[in-house]
């Protein structure tokens, strides 16, 4: 193993993305003066197959042992180029990245000769980093042939109906009693005006009877253990107090209930009893018992039902019970949630009776909703006949910290104008939007239908609704910019179309599973185009709303693809999984035990009779928080060692041609995406930092930070994910810990702890990682410079 | 209870006296202390505000720079404008180092300098949170229970809501607890909360007098028996305004105005002629009447 | 032209050169200014303004259009800026977050400094700047005073704001040339 470093240097040019900013060719010219680089060249698209073929060439022609591609993200084209040196031999683990893309020409296209200069550095950073890296075997683990599906929408049914038909062993977890989800509560749905639960219920009574899925409704997952192929999931089962299988959906319990509440899938606008089932089409038809209203646990009253139950289903002993399942793959299908528009004062949700939101149309336009499909307004039960609809209430706006289009919100409307038309071509509709947004297929036309139909458009977002209290009418300020007037519309309802948001336990359900939050706090895709139901996690797809709003095909499309994705995985049965593990050296460890603290996972256990330390491999994840901790130096972090690490940092700091100079770690999830994320969005910040990617923030020893510091670094950047998003569970509250004993120390060795910055940076906040970058920047340039000649402590 | 600093502005003591004589009896009665400021300049409002920015500033920070010298930590100001012109000043410079600095490079010629330490409340505001409601019941003695009140906050007491630091300006108000305390009725009535115009008094008159009218137009649909401002400019308007509104307009409004401390001096018990109320232009006599 | 004919006023359409691509950023340049960008045209600002509904002459959802468009000199010396009532009820509807009157109170800064002010404000602080009240005094205010048990009017610094006023700059644009003293 100990041959000679032969490295191989190819910079690509990635047509203009780096070509127009980096002089590629200097740096190819620059790389070839460094220490064992053998070979260094610069193509134009180092991934095109004529690339991947230079690679390959050069690889045996010149004997390569070492390769290094500076060209765009490693999340984007590892797997590519580790693929290519494989195929001539060579292990995956001796070919390093340098991303000077999203790192450096997306990011000063201003300033293309430091950028230059920049990735000079990078590559000479990957140069001395790939001199010292090591072959490591391949690592596979066998993929469970059961799949689960959390959430029982129409997403999350057509996912497990489509693993289920593929002969995947599927389970549905549902948190209410019944599936459907909120297209089950839909009047119809656009643009096609189909009724809504009569396309959905055939799909749920084929999922509520496919021999294949075990449906679990009422139910919440708790915990969720395990890596990909091999997920341990606990899931609780709420009582519902009626043995499912005595149940048969008779009714007679929910008759003699004496017990009226509102019924949340009315979005409690009609009432039921304390024995229900949310509608008549529940999957599955059986009752359930709510105990927070029943009389029997309030005041230990009643159970009529009980005695009347004809099958003696009624059980109120049952209690909470909790089960594990062992699945291969997750489906993650949670959807949205709806805007509560009562923020939003100046429309007078919640003070005027007339007020209401989409939702609430559509359940009382509904034949099976409180009304019986009969339109009536909540004030006085009059037919409205002049119908205002206001748009974008709670998207696209600052002010309720919503940013984003809710996508299905214009069509929603439209639909509704278009029905209510239908009923009445003589009502007066108004639609009060500041676009129409109408991109998918049958948009535009019904769109226009609605024109045509008379609905009056207004272009202009509505300023605010008063209430004439005498008669319940409602009085819509406006301006309309078509015709550049403000307008004082007088009508008898007004439905406000509100934003569909991210549901309020999305980040309780992210931590649980791992996964990433986006800004917004949907659930982040791996990758916003080429990656739609991927997360970063191995083994957990997404699909539907709980990734972001979307419409009913769209959904079931998503549906389908994350099925799809997880069937890939199951049906291949085997997947090769990273090597990266930790590893003790027996002969330095002193059994101080910190290690087996610091790991997330009990990874690490003691060998009693050595009183050594062990990591158990297989639960071994890879963070490198013990290594970070070990006093001893004597944790060996593959492809992650402490001297790998140590080189890109004096790499950094040989012959430094710019200051402030930063050194930034960042870990692989969060902060390194947050970093492409600036590159891919093209937010603009200076040049001075040079990353250094880590699996986990936790991975930093002070010793790097030191260091840096010793070799004349003016400042270093420690990033993370956010506390309690971090992809080794608590990998990063060791950071915190770690930075704060560091900042101590720097301030006794005379260092101005500013100079050394924690942050959190998620995958989703690009803006964010600039801003630091900048900041950082601003306020370096304001200290005095720091001598290089600074003795540890 | 701390001291405050008074601020009374340009307004109330040249135009409308009345509402000084009240706030300072009234506070007196509630347990207020007001510290009296010497030498000020104009507070800098949105008038001067708007032909410059860093002119507004400074002459606002020169006033809080007194404050401070004062040894305390609060202004009051009964006026709106006064309140929205040096809260703004105070709220940018107590967090804005640079234009702090750049502010003091223009005091230092007066030989002033701003700390950044004060905070700048409206008289109503201290009325509700320091003194309470349940004080201010406690200390009426003559039942205002007949009487319905259309209030008039004036816009910048609660606008706009990034220097005020509120959440959100819509619809509820504490001006109406205000009322509630004195025993009279808080009435609900269409646009309550909208603009009087009074601003634009020097641009255009045309204007003015039509947002004025139709605030009295929705006020007078309120069916109430008189309208109540914290606000000198609001009391302008709908006092020496409304004169000229219905001149203007040939028609007949006829609605008293108090500002709130008049309002809370008559339930204290003192007289109209105690309170100034006789320099009012719309007369109080009908209300008083309504009284008893 | 013949007798019952339409009389139509003719224009031409704004042109790429009558426009300033500048403008926009000179106004997101200043403090009061610089959330302009963010404007998408909604409305709202307009549809609930107590002045825009008495005229036609002022929308701020135009002032604003006009300025991102860069029609500097429609903007600046239109005189429509000087009708905001400044009631900041636009901005705290503005689902964007511009500072709505702030913006326009940005503009006027700059109209100020290129002379294009109502008479009636510059004679306001021309006032302020002299006697030390932004409203006219008289004697007989001090009378009133003195009939209601108050004290007389307080003593302005006037000193000190006519320092202030000339380290701001502020006095070069009060006074013309010919009426300086």
């Amino acid at each position: 193993m100990e041959e000679e470093p032969r490295i191989g240097v190819f910079v690509c040019h990635c047509g203009l993305n780096i070509g127009a900013v980096v002089d590629a060719k200097a740096v190819a010219e620059y790389a070839a003066t460094l220490p064992n680089v053998i070979v260094s060249v610069d193509n134009k698209y180092t991934c095109s197959d004529p690339g991947q073929e230079e690679i390959k060439k050069a690889v045996k022609n010149e004997s390569l042992n070492r390769v290094i591609v500076a060209s765009c993200s490693p999340r984007m084209h590892e797997p590519t180029f580790r693929k290519a040196v494989e195929e001539v031999g060579l292990n995956k683990y001796l070919m390093e990245m340098v991303n000077i893309r999203e790192h450096v020409s997306w990011v000063h296209m201003q300033e293309k000769e430091k950028a230059t200069e920049k990735a000079k550095d990078l590559v000479r950073m990957a140069v001395m980093r790939a001199a010292l890296l090591q072959a490591l075997p391949k690592k596979e683990v066998t993929i469970l042939d059961r799949a689960l599906v959390i959430g029982g929408g129409v997403t999350g049914i057509n996912a497990a109906l489509d693993l289920a038909n593929q002969g995947f062993k599927t389970y549905l977890v549902e948190k209410t009693p019944a599936i459907g989800g909120y297209m089950a509560m839909l009047d119809k749905t656009f643009p096609t005006l189909d009724c809504s639960i009569c396309i959905l219920a055939p799909m749920m009574v084929d999922a509520g009877n496919h021999p294949n899925i075990e449906l679990l409704t009422y139910s919440e997952i708790t915990k969720v253990d395990g890596f990909v192929g091999n997920f341990k999931v606990k899931v609780k089962k709420k009582p519902r107090y009626v043995d499912m299988d005595l149940c048969n959906g008779c009714g007679d319990c929910g008759e003699v209930c004496p017990v009226r509440v509102p019924n949340s899938f009315d979005v409690n606008l009609g009432k039921r009893g304390a024995a229900y089932v949310p509608f008549p089409q529940a999957v599955p038809l059986k009752y359930t018992i709510d105990s927070e209203n029943c009389l029997n646990f309030n005041y230990g009253i009643c159970q009529t039902c009980q005695k009347i139950c004809p099958k003696h289903a009624i059980d109120f002993n049952q209690a909470e019970e909790e089960i594990e399942i062992d699945v291969g793959t997750i489906v993650v299908a949670t959807g949205f949630e709806t805007y509560n528009p009562a923020p939003k004062r100046e429309y007078g949700y919640g003070v005027y009776n007339n007020v209401i939101t989409s939702i609430e149309f559509e359940r009382i336009k509904n034949a099976a909703g409180p009304t019986h499909g009969k339109v009536l307004r909540p004030s006085d039960g009059k037919e409205p006949l002049r119908v205002g609809f206001i748009q974008c209430v709670g998207s696209r706006d600052y002010r309720v910290g919503h940013e984003y289009c809710s996508n299905v919100c214009c069509m929603i409307s439209i639909k509704q104008a278009v029905q209510l038309k239908e009923k009445h071509p003589k009502a007066e509709v108004y639609i009060f939007a500041i676009d129409i947004r109408a991109f998918g297929k049958g948009f535009e036309e019904i769109y226009r239908r609605a024109r045509d139909m008379g609905v009056v458009f207004i272009k202009g977002r509505a300023a605010e609704v008063i209430e004439d209290p005498k008669t319940g009418n409602l009085l819509v300020s406006a301006e309309d910019l078509y015709v550049g007037k403000q307008l004082e519309i007088e009508l008898d309802m007004v439905v406000l179309a509100t934003a569909l948001l991210p549901r309020a336990d999305a980040k309780e359900l992210a931590q649980t599973l791992n996964i990433s939050l986006g800004q917004e706090g949907f659930f982040l895709e791996a990758h916003p185009k080429l990656r739609p139901v991927d997360t970063f996690t191995d083994g957990i797809f997404l699909a539907g709303a709980s990734a972001g709003p979307k419409d009913v095909p769209e959904c079931v499309a998503q549906g389908k693809a994350a099925a799809s994705a997880a069937a890939c995985l199951m049906a291949r049965g085997k997947i090769e999984i990273e090597a990266i593990t930790a590893d003790v050296d027996n002969e330095l460890c002193i059994g101080c035990e910190l290690c087996t603290l610091e790991c997330p996972y009990g990874a690490i256990q003691m060998i009693e009779e050595l009183n050594k330390a062990e990591v158990i491999e297989d639960v071994c994840k890879g963070c490198g928080t013990c290594a970070a901790a070990c006093p001893q130096f004597a944790i060996f972090m593959k492809h992650y060692t402490d001297e790998q690490i140590l080189a890109q940092v004096r790499a950094a700091l040989t012959d430094v041609k710019e200051r402030p100079l930063i050194v930034a770690f960042t870990c692989n999830w969060c902060s390194y995406g947050g970093a492409d994320l600036a590159g891919i969005s093209r937010y603009q910040y200076p040049t001075n930092a040079r990353i250094i990617r880590l699996m986990c923030s936790g991975r930093v020893d002070p010793t790097f930070v030191f260091e840096a510091f010793k070799l004349g670094a003016d400042g270093v950047l420690v990033s993370g994910c956010h506390i309690g998003d971090c992809h080794y569970a608590t990998g990063n509250y060791r950071t915190e810990t770690r930075y704060i004993a560091m900042k101590h120390a720097l301030k006794q060795a005379g260092i101005d702890p500013r100079r050394l910055r924690l942050e959190w940076v998620s995958a989703s906040e690009g803006e964010k990682f600039a801003s630091v970058i900048r900041e950082m920047v601003e306020e370096l340039e304001q200290m005095p410079a720091l001598l290089p000649k600074m003795e540890r402590t | 209870m701390t001291d405050f600093a008074l601020f009374p502005g340009c307004l109330i003591p040249t135009r409308v006296p009345s509402y000084e004589v009240s706030l300072r009896k009234t506070a007196e009665r509630l347990g207020v202390n007001f510290v009296e400021m010497e030498n000020l300049t104009c507070c800098a409002p949105v008038g001067v505000l708007s032909l410059d920015y860093l002119t507004s500033l400074s002459l606002g920070a020169r006033n809080l720079a007194i404050v401070e010298e004062m040894g305390l930590d609060t202004m009051c100001t009964p006026c709106n404008g006064c309140f929205e012109g040096l809260d703004r000043t105070a709220t940018i410079l107590n967090k804005d180092p640079e234009t702090l600095e750049k502010v003091n490079e223009i005091l230092a010629e007066v030989g002033k300098e701003y700390n950044g330490t004060i905070t700048v409340r409206h008289l109503a505001e201290i009325y509700y949170d320091d003194v309470g409601i349940d004080k201010i019941k406690e200390m009426m003695v003559k039942p205002l229970d007949a009487l319905t009140v259309g209030i008039r906050p004036g816009c910048h007491l609660f606008r706009p809501i990034e220097v005020i630091g509120i959440d959100y300006s819509e619809r509820y108000f504490f001006l109406d607890d205000l009322i509630a305390a004195t025993g009279a009725e808080s009435v609900y009535y269409k646009h309550r909360l909208r603009c009087c115009g009074g601003l634009l008094r020097n641009v255009s008159g045309d204007i003015v007098e039509g947002i004025l009218r139709k605030r009295l137009i929705e006020l007078k649909e309120g069916n109430v028996d008189c309208v109540v401002t914290v606000c000198p400019l609001c009391f302008l308007q709908f006092d020496l305004g409304q004169k000229l509104v219905e001149r203007k307009f040939k028609e007949k409004y006829d609605l008293p105005t108090l500002t709130y401390s008049e309002l809370l001096g008559l339930g204290m018990g003192l007289s109209a002629e105690e309170l100034g109320l006789q320099t009012h232009r719309i007369k109080v006599d009908k209300l008083l009447a309504k009284i008893g | 032209m013949s007798e019952g004919e339409y009389k139509v006023p003719i224009k031409e359409p704004i042109k790429t050169k009558d426009l300033d691509p500048d403008f926009k950023y000179e106004i997101a340049d200043t403090y009061l200014g610089r959330h302009i960008t963010a404007c998408f045209k909604c409305g709202a600002c307009t549809g609930g303004c107590p002045v825009g509904i008495l005229t036609e002459i002022y929308k701020p959802r135009q002032i604003i259009g006009e300025a991102l468009l860069g029609m500097r000199e429609k903007v600046l010396t239109g005189g429509e800026l000087w009708l905001c009532a400044t009631c900041y009820t636009c901005e705290d509807r503005c689902p964007q977050k511009v500072n709505i009157t702030d913006v326009i109170i940005a503009l006027r800064n700059m109209a100020f400094r290129e002379g294009h002010t109502p008479e009636a404000l510059i004679e306001q602080a021309r006032n302020m700047v002299e006697t030390g009240w932004i409203q006219k005094t008289t004697a007989s205010m001090d009378k009133r005073r003195e009939e209601l048990g108050l004290s007389r009017l307080p003593k302005m610094a006037v000193e000190d704001m006519q320092k202030i006023v000339k380290a701001t700059g502020f006095i070069k644009y009060l006074y013309k040339k010919e009426d300086k003293k």
